[in-house]
């Protein structure tokens, strides 16, 4: 080509050349290499147990070759999501090996059953179905939900036929729809699919904001199913769509996540969308976002506080321990709730004296909760640290706090109402609900502050689907022995049941701001006791309610 | 200049003899350096600003300097009316200036593009206003939105160039060049016609109709068009023939609703004309939500075994349309290797690895769910590394205790 041709001829001449070189290649066998991916950035060095666990430099101590069931407890409390969740596998081996002696079954049972983290329910769930073993009531369970999986795949079937208007997911009770997500690993592929389809926009019926509600509901589905669908909502969905997505991929133990949170945390400037994207990326492992969730904490501007909280769950550090307990008192509960589950994964021993004063001077069940379960956690994580945690003994001042009010009646007046109580029981096992109610109403005048009637009158509405009538009896319970009936499970399930179904049907009639002050109402109690999948329901519906009412 | 008349004064005769030029003007205060072409054959004047712009004073002026200029500065781009004897090539006769000039105006821009980032390199591409300049240029010469082809072409260059990928980019500015070349002729040829029709969108010449056929679909993703995740595509397969398909949208398009994986009973679609995989629109369709086992099966009949007939066919398919066809494949692998890595083997012992860099993770999915099983057949995207061809996955069918899975991994 001579020297003075035209650059544009150049150009061309060159890129027809090479490309026509590299077309040549490609008919050649590839020379078999070893072609290593880029290792993720490793998260800061801590070189103590808890560092050394699962850490992605190469681990030192290994989950599955752990046998001291003391040890895997504290790590499913006090670790981070992904110790949490390979201790409690670690644990239902141990149980399927029959590697355990009966008090070490014990231990484990016990443990298991003080473990409420809705994140782990999944995981809770199976440990403590390998302990019942297949007793009726196991089998009872397992038998409900298949019942449920083959109702839903045939209504999914009929709903892409066409011969089903409305979506099938939609129209599950609550606390059955929350299961479905809670459980989504249980779920045939039809069913994730189906799920990927919403997810994704491509049902044809949801809007943006029931799109958001399902997004948001997969939060602790964990489903490596999922993972396309939530990656395509991630690149293609807007703010609000990307931050479900987002959560809900944090939470993904599969080797397409971090690639895609990473792309997305290098295209969003910093904000709540940043943020959470950040906090995602370091579920995965990467703490990249570890500084400007520290430096969004110092400038505390505050409409990013909520999601500066979200981000320190996994990014922060013991020395913001202090900057973190200022939220503590903050007027918002929500802020108060959340800044105590951050408080609780940074694990900063400092603050357990803080946290316990705020603990005695609540007056809400739900936030006195929050508070115990950090101090919990943190008194975890220091032990697996070999530290000692100086506290008040929680479980001594936590058992005092409840007083027994109704034994101050005299004698004579308590045997009325336990025989009140007990023929009303007896009234309501021939079904003669009026006579029982009765009954028990008269108990409870006899005998004011004393619960047991109370509930039994709740429970018997609830029976009847009388969710309105379970709330008025449940309500007066809760006045006389609020923590009585917090602290029993086979009580405050339905209880926490009762609120979610009349939200739910209050809901239906479009009166959203009653449902969502029922929800509220559930909300400030002491649930940990209740079932994983109505606190998640719980939750799930006083969010969509939230943002459905323009919070 | 050699088909002009020979110049008549020295003025003229030193125009004659110019090729290149590099000034320095300065107009109003603003100082700028232009460079000035001009063409071997029939005359072409093109003047280019250190910004990339084709027009505005600096330019005005370096060519007015060299006695190139005209008051009514009809020199300067190249939608503007060219002077007697410095028409460009690639403008069409007067005559059919109304149908073509969008195409024309397109080609110059291509040629443009490419001219541009050869110019910077690879290394600078991405950030240089140049090239940004010549692509704005592309974009504008078309209807808005920009049509499939063209908005796909933009953003595989954008990554290619992100990447520093010399493979993609090259192919793609090959194409770019073909498509130049293309607009450029009075009389394209079927082929020219085509690669057109690819660019800018299909007449009704381009596409076919078909019905009565049975599409699964295998994965779907946003990939890269004008903006960053714009184009969604869906990648499907024709259980009759094999022949895989895709399904595109743009971000306010629209598409076949359904999940996926599914299988699509199409009642009426329509296919474009043009590289691998053709484009499919789907009009009329049933969906049935569910692969079964009859799905697997025929989609197992088609899968591709032999490595070397499958890079034959890459090779065939990347010299057509260089930087218009994306192959994928649909390999049913004889064994696997796991020594250096998953690789897929064909009876032969070939083997064809799975790409580790920019496959956002996939290739180590397959990996974990290929870990106790061996995959049935797997579908991907076929990319070229200095060492040949490599799969990034899309989704893998396993067998599990005598049932076969899909796992969509894209």
């Amino acid at each position: 080509m001579p020297t003075d041709t035209d650059d544009r001829d150049v150009a061309h001449t060159l890129v027809q050349i090479l490309s026509a070189c590299h077309a040549a290649a490609i008919i050649e066998p590839v020379e078999r290499r070893s072609d290593t991916p880029p290792a993720i950035s490793a998260s800061p060095a801590d070189s103590s147990f808890m560092g050394q666990v699962m850490s992605p430099a190469g681990s030192a101590i290994v989950v599955a070759d752990m046998t001291d069931e003391g040890t895997l407890l504290a790590l499913a409390r006090g670790g981070t999501l992904a110790q949490r969740r390979a201790a409690l596998a670690r644990l239902a081996d141990l149980v399927d090996y029959r590697a355990l002696s009966a008090e070490h079954l014990r231990i484990v049972a016990e443990g298991v059953a003080q473990n409420r983290d809705v994140e782990l329910a999944y995981e809770v769930a199976a440990v403590r179905a390998r302990l019942q073993g297949g007793g009726r009531a196991a089998r009872a369970e397992r038998e409900a939900w298949e019942r449920l999986v083959e109702q839903l795949v045939a209504d999914i079937a009929r709903f892409w036929d066409g011969q089903l208007e409305h979506e099938p997911l939609g129209r599950l009770p609550g606390s059955d729809r929350a299961q479905v997500f809670l459980r989504t690993r249980d779920l045939p592929d039809a069913v994730v699919a189906h799920i990927s389809a919403l997810a994704e926009g491509t049902d044809g019926l949801l809007g943006a904001l029931e799109r958001r509600e399902v997004l948001a509901a997969l939060r602790h589905a964990a489903d490596a199913r999922l993972v396309p669908a939530l990656v395509n909502v991630l690149h293609a969905g807007g703010d609000a769509l990307v931050r479900e997505a987002a959560r809900a991929l944090g939470r993904i133990d599969d080797p397409r996540v971090a690639p895609a949170l990473r792309a997305a945390f290098d295209r969003t400037a910093v904000d709540a969308t940043h943020l959470v994207v950040a906090s995602a990326l370091a579920l995965a492992g990467d703490m990249r976002g570890a500084q400007e969730a520290a430096e969004a904490l110092t400038r505390g501007e505050p409409s990013l506080v909520p999601f500066v909280l979200e981000a320190l769950e996994s990014l922060g550090d013991r020395e913001q321990g202090d900057a973190l307990c200022a939220y503590l008192d903050a007027p918002d509960p929500s802020l108060r709730v959340r800044a105590c589950r951050t408080l609780a994964r940074v694990a900063d021993g400092r603050v357990l004296a803080q946290l316990d004063a705020h603990r005695r001077a609540s007056k809400v069940s739900a936030e006195r909760a929050e508070l115990e379960e950090a101090i919990d956690a943190i008194v975890a994580r220091m032990e697996l640290r070999g530290e000692e945690a100086i506290v008040p003994d929680p479980a001594e001042t936590r058992d005092a706090a409840v007083a027994p009010l109704a034994s101050r009646a005299p004698f004579r007046q308590r045997m009325r109402a336990y025989w009140n109580n007990l023929v009303g029981t007896l009234w309501l096992a021939f079904g003669a609900v009026g006579r029982a109610t009765a009954r028990f109403e008269t108990a409870s005048q006899q005998r004011p502050g004393w619960a047991q009637p109370l509930v039994s009158m709740g429970l018997a509405f609830v029976r009847r689907k009388e969710y309105a009538q379970a709330l008025n009896a449940f309500r007066r319970a809760l006045t006389a022995e609020r923590q009585r009936v917090e602290r029993n499970p086979l009580v405050v399930g339905p209880v926490a049941r009762a609120f979610l179904r009349r939200a739910e049907e209050v809901e239906r009639d479009g009166r959203h701001e009653i449902a969502r002050g029922l929800v509220i109402e559930a909300l400030s109690l002491d649930l940990r006791r209740a079932p994983s999948e109505v606190r998640f329901e719980l939750h799930r519906l006083g969010d969509a309610l939230g943002r459905r009412l323009g919070e | 200049m050699s088909e002009r008349e020979p110049p008549r004064d020295d003025s003229q005769r030193l125009r004659g003899a110019l090729r290149r030029a590099l000034l320095e003007v300065e107009v109003d205060g603003q100082r700028g350096w232009v460079t000035i072409t001009v063409g071997p054959g029939p005359a072409q004047v093109r003047a280019i600003s250190e910004d990339g712009d084709e027009g505005g004073p600096l330019v005005e002026a370096a060519l007015e300097a060299l006695g190139f200029g005209d008051p009514s500065g009809a020199l300067l781009g190249p939608q503007a009316s060219q002077p007697p004897g410095l028409r460009r090539e690639s403008l069409l006769p007067q005559g059919d200036a109304r149908v073509d000039a969008p195409l024309s105006t397109a080609g110059v821009a291509f040629e443009d593009l490419v001219t541009a980032i050869v110019r910077v390199g690879l290394d600078e591409a991405l950030e240089a206003p140049s090239v940004e300049a010549a692509r704005e240029r592309l974009l504008s010469a078309c209807a808005a939105p920009a049509p499939l082809g063209l908005a796909r072409f933009l953003g595989r260059l954008r990554a290619g160039l992100a990447e520093r990928d010399p493979v993609t980019v090259t192919r793609l500015l090959d194409e770019a060049s073909r498509f130049a070349s293309a607009a450029r002729q009075r009389a394209p040829s079927p082929t020219d016609l085509k690669r057109i029709q690819i660019m800018l969108g299909p007449g009704r010449d381009g596409v076919s109709s078909v019905s009565d056929c049975v599409l699964v679909e295998l994965s779907r993703e946003w990939v890269a068009g004008v903006e960053r995740h714009s184009v969604e595509r869906r990648l499907l397969v024709d259980s009759r023939s094999g022949e895989l398909l895709v399904e595109c949208r743009l971000q306010k398009g629209t598409a076949s609703l359904g999940p996926c994986p599914r299988v699509l009973r199409v009642g009426l679609a329509e296919i474009e004309s043009g590289p691998a995989p053709r484009r499919i629109h789907i009009l009329q369709y049933e969906v049935g939500h569910a692969l079964d086992a009859s799905s697997f099966d025929s989609i197992a009949q088609h899968a591709e075994r032999d490595l070397s007939a499958l890079r034959a066919r890459y090779q065939r398919d990347i010299k057509q349309y260089p930087g218009l066809a994306e192959p994928h494949a649909l390999f049913a692998p004889a064994r696997v290797d796991r020594d250096l890595g998953l690789q897929l083997c064909d009876a032969s012992g070939d083997a064809l690895p799975l790409r580790r860099r920019g496959d956002e993770g996939r290739s180590a999915a397959l990996e974990r769910a290929c870990a106790e099983v061996s995959p049935e057949w797997v579908v991907g995207t076929l990319h070229e590394r200095p060492e040949g061809l490599a799969l990034d996955p899309c989704g893998v069918a396993l067998r599990h205790d005598g049932a076969v899975r899909y796992l969509r991994l894209r």
